[in-house]
């Protein structure tokens, strides 16, 4: 069994930071992580990081941009911490060498992005994820922080109300493996392998908010889902919003600028928040004046070669590479796609969950600081600002009162969880993905239908009997990787069904989640979290009250 | 705003004719396998199919336990770079319709495999490690905050900077193959963005330097430029490294032995 006063599951954007806060506040840290952290989906991130770091900018501004941009239903205490916070974070990264693209004085150069009233988005070309994930790494091998690479966590340990740490699968030699931790972060992103067309890796299963969910911790605001407006057809890969800042304008099949001339967003255009853009595009596709494949297009062509070699040069490739479009002279055929989940673990902003011990951050967290929709250029801020209050936070945590037996007990059960599924069952684990994932493509998509949302719920609860005889055909235990996707499988469906669960009783329109027949923002009934829990009978559903401070729920126009 | 209950639906486009590839796939499972053999397999295509979708449509549909590394498939995470016909390339960005079949489909040469088409990256990442790869200022940020950088030398480490560790130029380079003290291309390329990056200060880029220059380092390298032809994000370590070896020599730092 590994010891550890601090367990990161996860080594993206915010497991990396965390770990740097924890270890800096002098604790024992370690991650344990399914996969290389350079290979974490942070490093897809391409737009930038927000933050009011010039003069004529105010942090105060962002905060408000911020809750408008979550249809005051974000908590507004931790959007302002993050907001308040994000000038010196950014700096800490630039102090870590991040290489930020530069204005011609040399100070780190902002851009215009989705939602915001300033140009405050800080970038590193169109690449700045990347370099966010590799500075962090960085500072981690600098640090000599220990790092358990393509250990799958496949549960947290849960005794006495408190949590002892987590249990691997060893994915080289298939071992099961305790780790005990004074204190366990869940940092293992996103869940968009919920869906079928999605900007996210095949590793975002959402493990972490299903491991959180099954220890007892409640899943907020699941069912706000942001579906990206720019995503490549046929992939799904991920345009950024950049593009969209530096000026680049969105076409129907009639050469109109809709989101201007059909009034979608009749001041910000193109700018607008994501949800809107989104609904505004698929709007067109469904009255005739789309794209084949339901499509709109995205033209870059009045940049010039120059300026998008020098700004978006990743979009150039991956226009290029993947969906054979070349930028400098023809529109790019977009739709929108699943990109980020508002949603998450319930926790505070410190990342502490109900569950004593338990920590979660990053976009498997649910502070909420996204609230119903999330700004372009403010996931790598969270992942940053939160990284770090909730690497200090958990540092507080030793292993003292950790009690490894419960870990050993954990990991007994763990193996014979993994032997009965390597035992053989009737049907395999890629056909029920696959029916998961399409069925939440159609029916939990941009516009949402009490029909379908109930439509897709059967199919979720047949997957969840399917699953008790899901098959396994690999028999090794070396890098088993039809073990692991098994494994994943059962995060797909608790976020699956969570995620539909809390748009079916949401009987309202509100940022992402749309509802057929409830078109307006309901706020006397539903300025309210949704938090599912898990029990022996099933998903349980409360709600609470959201908290509003400064800023007023009023009409929310682009 | 819509009004429509439609939801919207993947179209599938218009059935081209079937068309099918044929892979040759490098297998090893250790405890079933003495040693490696190839595996043929024929699958259906469709238009903008890469090695990546092959590889995924044969495990799903007719070997489940065919094993390669992968995540992001958009050329950004770095896991599946494979030998492919005969040179080193992400599975994700090559294109089916671009290879001669039957497509060959290996692991990366000079590494050892754990199983089918995954290797054991350990010591890759220990050369990575070796060159100090982190930000080490010799001064305070010049605004009290932010340091200054130029865009004319932030565009110069933008050459190398985009750099996913995929170890494609690793596997190229036959003197990383001989000499494990050899940090080798990718490795170069990363002491390069910092050896470039004018935020370091002049104390930092000599030491930098100083510790390259040495004949398991910069001047280990052979210009073959087999690095530079196989990087799927268009990098070239040989020319970073013949720029470090120049500076170095310039500067009379040490004479090449």
């Amino acid at each position: 069994m590994k010891k550890h006063d601090v367990l990161i599951i996860g080594a993206g954007g915010a497991g990396l930071r965390a770990a740097v806060a924890a270890h800096e506040a002098g604790a024992d840290v370690a991650m344990v992580t399914k996969l290389h952290p350079v290979r974490s989906h942070t490093g897809a991130a391409e737009g930038g990081i927000n933050a009011a770091l010039k003069d004529e900018d105010d942090w105060k501004d962002h905060a408000y941009d911020t809750v408008k941009g979550s249809d005051y239903i974000g908590d507004q205490d931790a959007i302002e911490t993050m907001t308040e916070e994000a000038p010196n974070e950014v700096i800490r990264l630039e102090n870590m060498g991040m290489a930020f693209s530069r204005t011609e004085n040399g100070r780190m150069a902002q851009r215009a992005f989705g939602g915001l009233s300033f140009p405050r988005t800080t970038y590193a070309s169109d690449k700045t994820g990347h370099m966010l994930l590799h500075t962090m790494y960085e500072q981690v091998m600098k640090r000599g922080i220990t790092v358990y690479d393509e250990y799958f966590v496949t549960n947290v340990v849960r005794e006495n109300g408190k949590c002892h740490g987590a249990v691997a699968v060893d994915i080289q030699t298939g071992e099961v493996e305790g780790f005990a931790g004074g204190a366990t972060v869940l940092a293992t992103g996103g869940s968009g392998q919920v869906f079928e067309h999605t900007t996210n890796a095949v590793a975002c299963t959402g493990d972490g908010t299903s491991m959180a969910y099954r220890a007892g911790v409640p899943m907020e605001d699941m069912e706000f889902v942001q579906f990206h407006p720019t995503t490549l057809p046929s992939t799904g890969i991920l345009i950024t919003e950049g593009c969209r800042g530096e000026g680049g304008e969105l076409y129907n099949n009639k050469g109109e600028r809709f989101m201007y001339e059909y009034g979608y967003a009749a001041n910000d255009g193109e700018l607008a928040s994501r949800d809107v853009v989104s609904r505004a595009e698929l709007t067109e596709v469904q009255e005739g004046r789309g794209f084949e494949d339901g499509c709109v297009h995205l033209d870059l062509t009045h940049f010039g070669e120059e300026k998008i070699e020098e700004r978006l040069s990743q979009i150039l490739e991956l226009a290029r590479d993947f969906e054979d479009v070349d930028p400098v002279t023809e529109p790019i055929p977009v739709k929108p796609g699943q990109h980020y989940m508002m949603g998450g673990v319930a926790c505070d902003a410190n990342g502490a969950t109900e569950l004593d011990g338990l920590y979660a951050v990053g976009e498997t967290a649910c502070v909420s600081v996204h609230g119903a929709n999330r700004l372009g250029g403010n996931a790598l801020l969270e992942l940053v600002v939160m990284g770090k209050l909730a690497g200090q936070h958990s540092a507080n945590n030793h292993l003292t009162n950790v009690s490894t037996s419960a870990v050993e007990q954990a990991v007994d059960d763990e193996r014979a969880r993994i032997d009965e599924l390597m035992s053989g069952g009737k049907e395999h684990q890629s056909v029920i993905r696959q029916d998961v994932q399409n069925v939440m493509t159609e029916k939990v998509n941009v516009f949402r239908a009490e029909e379908g949302l109930e439509e897709a719920l059967e199919v979720i609860d047949e997957a969840k009997e399917r699953y008790e005889d899901v098959n396994v055909k690999d028999s090794s235990k070396t890098f088993n990787t039809d073990l692991i996707q098994a494994l994943e499988l059962r995060s797909i469906i608790d976020c699956a069904e969570t995620i539909t669960i809390g748009a079916l009783k949401r009987t309202e329109s509100r940022g992402a989640h749309w509802r057929y027949e409830h078109q307006d923002r309901d706020d006397e009934n539903w300025l309210k979290h949704t938090y599912v829990y898990h029990t022996e009978d099933g998903p349980e559903v409360k709600y609470e009250d959201v908290e509003i401070k400064d800023y007023k729920p009023k009409a929310r126009s682009y | 705003m819509a009004t429509t209950q439609e939801t919207q639906k993947t179209e599938t486009p218009a059935a081209a004719e079937a068309e099918t590839a044929t892979l040759d796939v490098f297998r090893y499972i250790p405890e079933e396998d003495d040693k490696p053999h190839t595996e043929t397999y024929e699958i259906e295509t469709f238009e903008g199919m890469t090695v990546l979708d092959a590889l995924i449509k044969i495990r799903d549909e007719q070997d489940p336990s065919l094993t390669v590394r992968h995540s992001c498939r958009m050329a950004r995470c770095g896991s599946d770079a494979l030998y492919i016909n005969g040179t080193q390339r992400l599975a994700c960005n090559t294109q089916v319709s671009e290879l001669k079949q039957p497509i060959d489909v290996e692991p990366l040469p000079r590494f050892d495999v754990i199983r089918d088409l995954v290797v054991e990256m350990s010591e890759f990442y220990n050369r990575m490690e070796s060159v100090e790869p982190w930000f080490q200022p010799d001064h305070e940020p010049e605004t009290g905050d932010e340091y200054l950088q130029s865009p004319e030398n932030r565009k110069n480490i933008d050459t190398v900077l985009d750099c996913i560790w995929c170890a494609a130029c690793t596997s190229s380079c036959s003197p990383a193959a001989s000499d494990s003290d050899f940090p080798g291309p990718a490795a170069l390329a990363k002491a390069y963005r910092f050896y470039k990056d004018e935020r370091e200060g002049e104390e930092t880029r000599r030491r930098r330097l100083e510790m390259l220059e040495n004949s398991h380092g910069i001047y280990r390298c052979h210009t073959q430029f087999n690095c530079t032809e196989v990087c799927p994000k268009n990098i070239s370590p040989t020319e970073a490294i013949m720029e470090m070896s120049r500076d170095a020599i310039k500067e009379k730092l040490r004479f090449w032995r």
